[in-house]
């Protein structure tokens, strides 16, 4: 059984994945796949400043992402994948990260995106890539806090 | 006069405003930004254009958690004139209306963690 809970949040570290899930698993490391935030020290800076002093924070871009995610897995550590957006998560598992299981939990409003629920917001290409990774047999968990039911937006979308 | 935007969680800035105007009466140049349902670049973009109605004395952005969400989006705004004070509660932002008028905008958010830390107590 894996120990490594992947999510999707565009907020990336913040309280609902240290507090809210962090009661479910309690990671020893939490690791942040994103080509944005790396690329800069400030953010990369931000992005780590919500971490309480016994989780380990890590900030990874896209290519460097399946080789560190699947040594959290050979190593066994309890560990959080965040990811961005459908996309980098589709990429990611794609190209050989060993993760079955994706809860989507943050998918914020912006422009030009439509509200499905109240923490999903979606455009095509969100859409498209969510499909796609259930067509990669990836189990798709919607739910932004783990007491809350899993609700299939797949299905929702395609009404 | 120096702007106040609270910067918070579902409906904290709200309510904290709502409980500001029952104890001191109408109280301007003081609003907030709920995070419900934004990303954090939609949510340091709202704060940009909030700063910019009013920013030529400057703007005190209160921010209800440290390293949250909310935080990272008020130091992403990068807005000119501005501080960032976290763990607001009410009594900080009582003080903040008080000195205001006659503290420059440098020197207040070192007297906003003071005066936020002093009613914290126990028994």
């Amino acid at each position: 059984m894996s120990i490594i809970l992947a999510r999707i949040d565009d907020r990336l570290i913040h309280g609902q994945v240290t507090e809210g899930w962090g009661k479910v698993i309690a990671p020893k490391s939490i690791l942040v796949v994103s080509d944005t935030v790396s690329l800069s020290d400030w953010e990369c800076e931000l992005c780590l400043a919500a971490l309480p002093s016994y989780i380990g924070g890590k900030i990874v871009k896209l290519d460097e992402a399946v080789e560190a995610i699947n040594k959290l897995d050979s190593d066994q550590v309890p560990s959080y994948v965040l990811f961005e957006s459908p996309k980098d998560a589709f990429e990611v598992i794609k190209n050989g990260a060993h993760i079955s299981e994706l809860n989507v939990g943050g998918m914020h409003s912006s422009k030009d995106k439509r509200e499905v629920l109240d923490y999903i917001y979606v455009d095509d290409d969100d859409t498209f890539y969510l499909q796609a990774l259930r067509d990669l047999g990836v189990k798709l968990d919607f739910r932004d806090l783990p007491g809350h039911n899993d609700v299939d937006v797949l299905t929702l979308l395609n009404k | 006069m120096i702007q106040g935007i609270i910067i918070g969680h579902v409906d904290i800035g709200n309510a904290l405003i709502d409980a500001l105007h029952s104890i001191s009466g109408m109280v301007e140049f003081i609003e907030y930004i709920s995070n419900k349902g934004l990303s954090t670049n939609e949510l340091a973009e709202i704060i940009k254009s909030k700063s910019q109605k009013n920013s030529s004395d400057g703007v005190m952005l209160f921010v209800d958690m440290y390293g949250g969400s909310c935080w990272r989006a008020a130091k992403m705004a990068r807005v000119p004139n501005s501080h960032i004070v976290t763990g607001i509660n009410l009594p900080m932002l009582l003080s903040f209306i008080q000195k205001r008028n006659t503290i420059p905008i440098d020197e207040l958010p070192a007297i906003m963690e003071i005066d936020g830390k002093r009613a914290i107590t126990s028994e």
